[in-house]
């Protein structure tokens, strides 16, 4: 049923506060963009060779896209329908991967098989660290999908994968589709796997602008472009995510677990142990390894004093990213309309932009405006913010569209306003969706270099920063050790986010 | 570290999360480096004007941290002038700066090459030298219009593993020889290799550096991630030379021991672009508030210690006369570069382009 | 006495449908009433119309006195409209105890008084026991019961029940109705109960308000709907019906069972309708008692049908005690005891 009613200015005030936050890289592209006037912006986006480019970044990230969806999507209901042991043990080595940044598992990647590069290595190394965008949401979707429905197919004469395509992957179809807009968004901004792969994508020939062209004008050009790319998607995306498919009535709790034939498990489970194998193991046996060769001469205090810097600002982030993707994420899922539509298409449009981009964005709009907080945390979290909102919110929006509506009634029927029943009924319910979207923006930020390269205070080292640090010098045995503690850190917000993913989401 | 006008909340989550760091910092700026034994006495060259002592100069710096925090810290030492440093990518840290405008907190632009700096210039933020500043350094490795100048040097240099390969190659063009075919490494995307393409470009013209690049592509060059790679390849023998710059060879050298290298850096020396030197250098930012202290810091790389500095812990080129390499090099003279204007060097975007035309830069 | 709740004229349409058509009726103070009609008729709107969720744009909602809306404006926003809503399903707070659940809607819900109120309440549905208890821990009638303690903690002008036993299964419904109606009874809650179950509001309500097709078609008592339905719509849906041809003159009707008298005179062809249990077996039959063949016999346990065909064709329903169900093929005779109804 679809509910006109007007957002309260309480949630749509800050939901607007929350977009307008995120198109200051758009304002900033199209100042810098413009500087030199329209016709050399027209010439410009002629200039870079832009089809070719476009088509290739389109591409890259189909392929990875329709990847990231098979793999998400069969590890999803691998370690939620099947009857493999330990299930949720293997759901959090599933999730790992997001513990990992592109700039180090392409590396590790490359300097193992050095002829990986290129578009064949791009595609691996985005997809292996990209599908949990996909496998989160779908599992969780698949925790509140009704079983019975593919019993029933089943019992109409259905086989067993058929009964899986016809049924339930219509069930799971929204999750998929919000999931693969992320990692087609990252795809498209990504620069890590890019450079180590060296694939010339849109995004690389943006870095080349800035790092090689020296020339700012002509990269936030090209960002425009991406911006329209991103567009596209997500237009596509609405245009394929039909409305979240509640289920007809609660009925009974039942098990969600299927007793499964080994012919279905077994593939499964080399999807899952080859994700597992080559996407957290190639870049974690590279690390230790660099470790080992290190460990003599490696400052411990000072890599802990990292650790707490990136805890620290993956911590900051991921609060103040919550706060804003709260009031987005309850306009979305319960006061759908124009300024809804509006202010997520806001959100998610910046996610699309390599980093470096929102970096420079935020150092025009800090160094104009807010001059004393220019090079200090609050900016540094400002444009970390910009970045991962869209994560936040989706992770939001999911969980409060899956609470029953039925409940803020009643508690409107009562007496309570609905100010009031948001933080009384509608957030309470979406407490899993709440926590997981804040460990992905903690992840995210614990990981994330270009921006915080640009906008951290000056002297401030994080983990990231300081794998780059020694990459840059080919210090390879002190990279190790930053490189493992990362992983170890951003380990705590993913066995966070995967444990989520299998509580039972209130109906 | 100096901090401005924040919340008092902030003000304690900010000094939660850095005082261990600035604890660090402080630590690692009291040991000592390993320039004592080559570097003259600091202070004999250095004029410190006693004003700017305690003062606080802020340094983007596109060379890294790992090279450059004992410089940092022993220049602190000697001058009384405390730094605080960013370190970024060169090209970035231009950008960052194109960014800033005249608002910048930068004092001091420290480049890993002359094409940043040239960025920089061409935007009006580069103050001029002074002529004294400027002198120091010969014509061919500062800005002509004296906004920058070069504080060391690395020139391009073929390195090969003598076991493989007993006479290297005359010349840029006797590398595409089929003789060599799938014999030189190189690194596409090391910013070096690229100034050097650009270098090509600029004494053959775009024609004549596609067809060399043409030629090189046809020998099936091995690409490796970063120079050290190259270098560690042909001393392993896994390839028999490698295009890099020259300190590379040296870097193993201090590391494992000289009995352990076997490669040998082959130098070209025939004006070709094959012997180019390329340059970090130095600027200070017209809208610094601070340009006595940041000259001050000029002044110090190009000084004896800071010099000393570069040619015994980086294995560069000095750029002042009296100052000697301390392994034993070619001199800038003999090594007889290409006649090209190092700002030039900045028109990277196009050499990228050629080389992901011919082929050589992404897959 | 005002009445509790007033709907007049109320028409509401979704984009170009019209879902509710001039909708009047009046709840009184202390009674409940039940709006009865099949499925998609509406009723869930009337009840998010009443709350506050929808607003109408024409006609009038008062509640206690008080103009809540209006012509499509609301006047007075849900939360301050004192109705209580239990929802089909309960909808109980998962993420509350029972007892949080029962003083959600109360004012300084941590004071004595709340609490003693929300003791009370769980009392009234004969769950203090399990005040402690989360949600899902409680079967689906406990559930139903803890949601109409929640409704009436605020103590509401009026409660809603939006079809609050359709999920139970049928054993339980008759109990947790009983046991539902009882507590309304003792709160001296005014209460509208919409339902698609002719049964359940006959049985529970005061007043029954029938809806069909987007319109209210008869208010009354339970008797007076059952015994003189407006229509042949409403007669067909409060109860069983059992279809004769027939020619109407005045207040007696000749049909395939004879002549019958009439509630209500009527003239000229008219379909009779007569309800299951008017037809009895004629123990003592004359030349004149209609006669038939049992053509299918349904055994209910205390009771059963028979389906009789008439010699013109025509098949009527008997309900009859048990004991008296004849076997399928045998020829009975018919009696009709009381008034029938005749609709042209």
């Amino acid at each position: 049923m679809t509910r006109l009613l007007r957002a309260p200015v309480a949630i749509a005030a800050p939901a607007m506060l929350a977009a307008v936050v995120a198109i200051v890289p758009l304002v900033y592209l199209f100042d810098a963009s413009l500087s030199r006037g329209v016709e050399n912006a027209i010439r410009e986006i002629f200039l870079a060779r832009t089809a070719t480019l476009v088509l290739r970044t389109l591409l890259l990230t189909f392929i990875v896209t329709v990847a990231c969806a098979v793999v998400g999507t069969i590890n999803a209901w691998l370690v939620v329908r099947s009857s493999l042991p330990l299930r949720p043990m293997w759901l959090m080595l599933l999730a790992m991967p997001l513990a990992i940044p592109t700039y180090l598992s392409a590396f590790a990647w490359v300097s193992w098989i050095p002829t990986m590069s290129g578009f064949l290595g791009a595609s691996i190394v985005l997809t292996l660290a990209s599908y949990p965008y996909v496998m989160l949401p779908v599992a969780a979707m698949l925790r509140g999908a009704d079983p019975m429905l593919e019993d029933v197919a089943r019992s109409l004469g259905a086989s067993a994968p058929s009964a899986l395509i016809r049924v339930t992957l219509r069930q799971i179809a929204p999750a998929i589709w919000a999931g693969s807009l992320l990692v087609a968004l990252y795809v498209v901004s990504d620069f890590g796997a890019v450079a180590a792969m060296r694939l010339e994508t849109f995004t690389w020939v943006i870095y080349g602008a800035y790092r090689a062209g020296f020339n700012p004008t002509r990269a936030a050009t090209l960002a425009l472009v991406l911006v329209a790319m991103a567009l596209l998607l997500i237009v596509l995306e609405r245009h394929f995510r039909s409305r979240v498919t509640q289920r007809l009535g609660a009925g009974t709790a039942r098990s969600t677990v299927r007793r499964t034939t080994l012919t279905l498990v077994a593939p499964a489970l080399v999807v899952a142990l080859t994700s597992i194998g080559f996407g957290i193991g190639v870049p974690l046996v590279s690390s230790i390894r660099w470790t080992r060769e290190a460990s003599a001469t490696t400052d411990w205090s000072a890599v802990f004093t990292t650790i707490m810097s990136s805890f620290w600002i993956g911590f900051l982030t991921g609060l103040a990213t919550l706060l804003l993707a709260l009031p987005v994420g309850i306009l979305i899922a319960r006061f759908k309309g124009r300024l809804a539509d509006v202010t997520e298409g806001a959100v998610f449009v910046t996610h699309s932009l390599p980093g470096i981009v929102v970096a420079l964005s935020v150092v025009y709009l800090g160094i104009n405006l807010v001059r004393p907080l220019y090079q200090q945390v609050p900016l540094l979290v400002f444009g970390q913010v910009i970045i991962f909102l869209p994560l936040v919110v989706g992770a939001v929006r999911t969980s409060i569209e899956q609470s029953r509506l039925a409940l803020e009634d009643v508690s409107r029927s009562l007496g309570v306003s609905r100010m009031a029943t948001v933080f009384r009924v509608t957030i309470p319910l979406a407490i899993p969706g709440i926590a997981a979207g804040g460990a992905l923006a903690v992840l995210g930020a614990m990981k994330e270099l270009p921006t915080t390269l640009i906008l951290r205070p000056t002297e401030v080292e994080t983990l990231a920063t300081s794998i780059w640090k020694y990459s840059v010098v080919s210090d390879f045995g002190a990279v190790g050790p930053y490189a493992v503690s990362l992983m170890l850190l951003a380990a705590l917000p993913t066995a966070l986010l995967s444990h989520v993913a299998v509580v039972k989401v209130a109906r | 570290m100096t901090r401005q006008h924040l919340s008092r909340r902030t003000v304690l989550a900010i000094v939660g999360l850095f005082a261990p760091i600035a604890l660090i910092s402080a630590c690692s700026s009291s040991t000592t480096d390993t320039t004592s034994d080559t570097a003259a006495p600091a202070t004999t060259d250095a004029p410190t004007d006693i004003d700017v002592r305690g003062e606080t100069i802020t340094i983007y710096s596109g060379r890294s941290e790992a090279l450059m925090e004992s410089l940092f810290a022993q220049f602190t030492a000697d001058t009384g002038v405390n730094v605080e440093v960013r370190y970024g990518d060169s090209g970035e840290l231009a950008a960052l700066l194109l960014t800033e405008g005249n608002k910048s907190p930068a004092d001091i632009f420290f480049s890993q090459d002359a094409g940043a700096l040239g960025a920089i210039e061409s935007a009006g933020l580069l103050t001029a030298l002074p002529a004294d500043v400027i002198d120091a350094v010969d014509s061919k490795f500062r800005s002509t219009s004296g906004a920058w100048v070069a504080t060391s040097g690395r020139a391009r240099t073929l390195v090969y593993n003598p076991e493989l390969v007993p006479t290297p190659p005359a010349s840029l063009d006797a590398l595409l020889d089929p003789q060599w075919k799938g014999k030189i490494g190189y690194a596409p995307s090391n910013a070096s290799w690229q100034s050097f393409v650009t270098a090509l470009r600029l004494t053959r013209g775009d024609d004549g550096a596609r067809a060399w690049l043409t030629g090189l592509a046809a020998n099936q060059p091995v690409a490796y991630e970063k120079n050290g790679v190259v270098r560690d390849a042909v001393n392993a023998g896994e390839v028999a030379m490698g295009l890099i710059n020259h300190y590379y060879l040296y870097e193993l050298i201090s590391k494992v021991g000289a009995d352990k290298v076997v490669a040998k850096n082959h130098y070209f020396k025939d004006g070709d672009a094959g012997s180019l030197v390329n340059v970090a250098g130095v600027g200070v930012l017209a809208s610094s508030k601070k340009s006595a202290a940041a000259l001050v810091f000029v002044r110090y790389l190009l000084s004896v210690a800071g010099q000393s500095y570069f040619a015994g812990r980086t294995f560069e080129y000095p750029m002042v006369p009296g100052v000697i390499p301390f392994v034993s090099l070619p001199t800038l003279a003999e090594l007889n570069p290409p006649a090209v204007d190092l700002a030039d060097l900045k028109s990277l975007e196009e050499t990228q382009e050629l080389l992901v035309e011919v082929g050589l830069l992404t897959r | 006495m005002t009445a509790a709740l007033e709907l007049i004229g109320v028409t509401h349409r979704f984009d170009d449908t019209v879902v509710l058509d001039n909708v009047s009726f009046q709840v009184e103070a202390g009674s409940i009433t039940a709006v009865l009609g099949p499925s998609g008729v509406g009723k869930t709107t009337l009840l998010r119309i009443i709350c506050g969720f929808e607003t109408p744009q024409q006609g009038r909602v008062v509640i206690s006195g008080r103009e809540v809306a209006r012509d499509g404006d609301s006047l007075v926003a849900a939360e301050h409209r004192g109705v209580g809503l239990v929802p089909q399903e309960g909808a109980l707070f998962p993420h509350l105890s029972v007892a949080n659940n029962v003083s959600f809607g109360l004012k300084q819900r941590r004071s004595g008084e709340s609490r003693a109120r929300t003791n009370h309440l769980l009392e009234l549905v004969g769950l203090a026991h399990c005040a402690d208890r989360r949600p899902e821990e409680l079967s689906g009638g406990m559930q139903q019961r803890v949601a109409l303690a929640r409704a009436l903690a605020p103590n509401p002008a009026i409660v809603l029940l939006d079809e609050p036993f359709a999920s139970l299964d049928a054993a339980l419904r008759a109990s947790v109705r009983a046991e539902v109606v009882d507590a309304l009874r003792r709160s001296k809650a005014t209460a509208l109960w919409v339902t698609h179950d002719q049964q359940e509001a006959l049985s529970c309500a005061d007043n029954v308000a029938v809806m069909l097709d987007r319109r209210v078609v008869q208010r009354g008592t339970p008797v007076d709907l059952y015994r003189s339905p407006a229509s042949r719509a409403v007669a067909e849906f409060v109860g069983e019906a059992v279809h004769l041809r027939g020619q109407a003159r005045g207040t007696t009707v000749s049909c395939a069972m004879g002549n019958l008298q009439l509630a209500r005179a009527a003239d000229g062809s008219v379909t009779v309708i007569v309800r299951p249990e008017q037809i009895e077996l004629d123990d003592s039959p004359t030349e004149t008692s209609p006669r038939g063949r049992v053509i299918a016999s349904r055994f209910y346990g205390h009771d059963g049908e028979i389906d009789v065909r008439l010699p013109n064709d025509e098949v009527v329903v008997a309900r009859l005690h048990a004991r008296l169900l004849p076997p399928v093929g045998a020829d009975v005779a018919l009696r009709v005891t009381g008034q029938a109804l005749a609709f042209a």
